[in-house]
């Protein structure tokens, strides 16, 4: 096994904006005709460039809409980068989002086993591995009530605890933290540093730089869709904080205070 | 470049989740419940009893057992129309599942059609007591059957996997598909005989397969005479062919259909 965990090198994602994502038939056809498509690109992401090894965390920071999402889609293989390279060793778990939409109408259970089926599990090994997902997800007096009546916080747990116990070397996790309560995320992040050191690999999108420096030995500062620092955690955090505290002043000296 | 992440799909895990997908559509739709089916076999019996009542009359007089002839009829047309819109919206409306988690998305329009075949099987369980009823006394060709589920089964599979892509690429492919099957209702022979159309013109309705699925299968379920083998046959290498350009099609708009949904 070549000694990195996730490589990436000038990772570029560009979205057409100006158009609908799912076009009309009757307008695809005008685009045909005149030649041409209306639109116009937007790189949410460009220029990514960092390298993980295994059993290390990377912390993926940065304001809303920087691209930190997108980042963690394409590391997942679900979008595909437009320009650039990304190489994984072993398979990422394509776990994302905060409160992951699954089917909220139907049982915790029910979810249970979809979302273990879509993260490549076989029923045996569901099987095997449900007490101590159980377990963890502390959902056991929950399991047949519907995800739609549980509260963010619970619901979150569902996919969470699935993502953790699948056999997969690389994690991402994107803000699920957040929505945690105190204990469960003391709860994960002690599980983060456990399995890092078993080598599997993390990377983490958190806005809670507590969280960061507790899980992770490196990070990566993302605004705007560009890289602005990737290094250690201090030093990242750091830069990222006093791109804030500018932005902070900025914004108060226009406001003529 | 295209990355593909490292998740092994072995044909288990496939199975797995192909499976626990029907499941979760069965539950969905209310499946699962008598009540929820019962809702399910209302749309082809209402049909049946409205056509029938309408057309009894009249296309009573040219067709031999004219109940069994249009029940078959609308059962199969039913399962067409409900498999090829479910397989076709099973992207849509599991947008989702796509954007967070990487999995063969074929596995979504595998169980849509899936849970279509076994609603139909059970409208088929259904279905064929009032054969009983209806019709001559039962014969041993009705186990002949099966073949032509899993015929129609492979057809409607091909035509989702094409449709599937289309709905994701062009917002309005759903709509241009219920027009397709309105008008396939009525020019399809299922509450009127072939023999009706002028014979010019005839030539053009039998080019449609399900029009040929359904005289087909009305010759053993209904008339107690063997299906013509050459036609089978046909049906057997179109249905075939439709499933293998429609899955490659499907495969290879695959990549970007995450980028289509929020």
């Amino acid at each position: 096994m070549r000694n990195f965990a996730v490589l990436t090198e000038n990772v570029g994602k560009k979205f057409d904006i100006g158009t609908m994502r799912q076009k009309m038939l009757g307008q695809q056809f005008r685009y045909w005709v005149q030649g041409h498509q209306p639109t116009r690109s937007f790189w949410a992401l460009r220029n990514v460039s960092f390298r993980v090894e295994h059993g290390e965390g990377l912390g993926v920071i940065g304001p809303n809409g920087s691209g930190k999402s997108t980042l963690l889609r394409i590391l997942s293989g679900i979008l595909q980068p437009n320009e650039g390279r990304v190489e994984s060793n072993g398979p990422v778990n394509p776990f994302l989002a905060l409160g992951v939409s699954l089917l909220p109408q139907l049982t915790v259970m029910q979810n249970l086993k979809l979302c273990a089926a879509l993260l490549g599990y076989t029923g045996r090994e569901f099987r095997r591995k449900l007490d101590s997902i159980i377990e963890f997800s502390e959902l056991s007096d929950y399991l047949y009530a519907a995800v739609a009546d549980l509260s963010v916080g619970w619901a979150s747990r569902v996919a969470f605890s699935i993502a953790i116990h699948a056999d997969l070397n690389i994690l991402l996790v994107d803000e699920t933290l957040e929505v945690g309560d105190a204990y469960f995320r003391e709860k994960c992040k002690r599980f983060f540093r456990k399995i890092k050191e078993q080598g599997k690999t993390i990377i983490l999108v958190s806005h809670s730089m507590d969280d960061i420096v507790g899980v992770c030995d490196k990070a990566v500062y993302i605004d705007g869709g560009r890289q602005m620092a990737f290094g250690d955690v201090p030093s990242v955090i750091t830069k990222y904080e006093n791109t804030v505290a500018l932005r902070m002043k900025k914004t108060a000296e226009a406001r003529g205070t | 470049m295209t990355y593909t992440n490292r998740l092994h799909v072995t044909p288990q895990h496939f199975w797995n989740l192909v499976k626990e997908l029907t499941r979760c559509e069965f539950k969905l739709r209310d499946q699962s419940t008598l009540l929820g089916f019962l809702w399910t076999l209302l749309h082809p019996t209402l049909m049946f009893v409205v056509l029938y009542a309408l057309f009894v009359k009249w296309m009573g007089n040219h067709v031999p057992s004219f109940p069994m002839y249009l029940l078959v009829g609308v059962v199969q047309w039913n399962y067409f129309v409900k498999g090829t819109t479910g397989g076709m919206t099973s992207l849509l409306q599991k947008s989702g599942l796509i954007s967070n988690f990487i999995f063969p998305r074929s596995a979504l329009v595998i169980s849509s059609v899936f849970t279509n075949l076994l609603i139909h099987l059970l409208e088929l369980g259904v279905m064929i007591p009032f054969l009983f009823a209806f019709g001559d006394a039962p014969s041993l060709k009705w186990f002949l059957l099966p073949g032509l589920v899993l015929l129609e089964t492979v057809m409607i599979l091909g035509a989702s996997f094409l449709l599937a892509r289309l709905a994701v690429d062009y917002k309005d492919m759903v709509r241009i598909w219920e027009i397709v099957t309105m008008t396939g209702f009525f020019v399809t022979p299922i509450f009127f005989p072939v023999e009706i159309v002028a014979p010019d013109r005839r030539q053009i309705l039998l080019l449609n397969p399900m029009a040929q699925v359904i005289a087909e299968t009305r010759k053993f379920m209904v008339y107690d005479q063997w299906p013509s083998p050459r036609v089978l046959g046909i049906l057997l290498l179109f249905s075939l062919a439709l499933a293998w350009f429609g899955y490659r099609f499907f495969k290879k708009g695959e990549p970007h259909f995450a980028e289509k949904f929020p």
